[in-house]
């Protein structure tokens, strides 16, 4: 599991994440993930194109970050999963509390939604 | 019947890679569609990690004992504990959160695996905890 952060217009960072978001994986990139996306306090719009693999530790990961975010006035945005992983954030409802977007440019949309 | 892939394994976070591989290994030469073995890499993750963080109150190294075996068109899983008695099957729904100030990350794992799996069931025999989970092969 691995990511990077690309900064955009505006301020906002994408962050391409890359691999499986099992448990081995979150493990691998959590602290590095909550120093560069969260600690800056920027909004964030999420690229899961990439993810071949979601448990509910990856889950986790998106809660927390997209809460601490929250605190900062800033907003995470996710987009591009996969068809199996989409049915893991639809089975737990996570756009509900977090915006899920097909794409990048319905995910910047939705920042300013 | 093919008495299927037997997993030692330790109760920490090492086993859930551990057994992924494993069960790769041993599925990929029956045919198993990809959503098919994401299900299966979902649930048994899901499961594993359940007992490695709820089954045992000391820090001592506990095993859990892992068996996969295809049954038809089903794959089945089941695992094994000597860890305090718990009954997925029988754990209320954790409530979904209506905002990000309120959501709780757990209980999620359990959710996934009742949606994926296609049965799951739950028996206490001679002080240990077994977990069969149940999926279609394709």
């Amino acid at each position: 599991m691995e990511f990077d952060v690309t900064p955009l217009e505006g301020g906002i960072h994408r962050v391409h994440l890359n691999g499986r978001m099992d448990s081995p994986g979150v493990d691998r990139i959590e602290l590095r993930f909550t120093a560069a996306v969260v600690a800056t306090g920027r909004t964030a719009v999420v690229d899961l194109s990439d993810v071949s693999f979601l448990a509910s530790m990856g889950i986790r990961l998106f809660i927390t970050s997209a809460r601490a975010l929250q605190g900062k006035g800033a907003k995470m945005v996710l987009y591009g999963a996969s068809k199996e992983v989409q049915s893991v954030l639809d089975t737990v409802a996570l756009d509900q509390i977090i915006p899920i977007a097909p794409d990048e440019s319905q995910a910047l949309a939705l920042l300013n939604a | 019947m093919d008495s299927g892939l037997q997993l030692t394994l330790p109760d920490t976070r090492d086993a859930v890679e551990i057994c992924r591989l494993a069960v790769k290994r041993y599925l990929e030469p029956l045919g198993p569609s990809e959503q098919a073995m994401f299900r299966v890499e979902l649930v048994q993750e899901e499961c594993l990690m359940n007992i490695i963080w709820h089954a045992f109150e000391s820090d001592q190294e506990h095993i859990v004992q892992a068996n996969v075996r295809v049954d038809g068109n089903d794959i089945v899983l089941r695992f094994e504990d000597s860890g305090r008695p718990f009954d997925p099957t029988q754990a209320p729904e954790p409530q979904l959160p209506t905002s990000l100030a309120n959501a709780v990350p757990g209980g999620l794992g359990l959710m996934l695996v009742r949606k994926f799996a296609s049965g799951v069931a739950y028996q206490r025999i001679d002080e240990r905890n077994r977990l069969t989970v149940t999926l279609p092969l394709r």
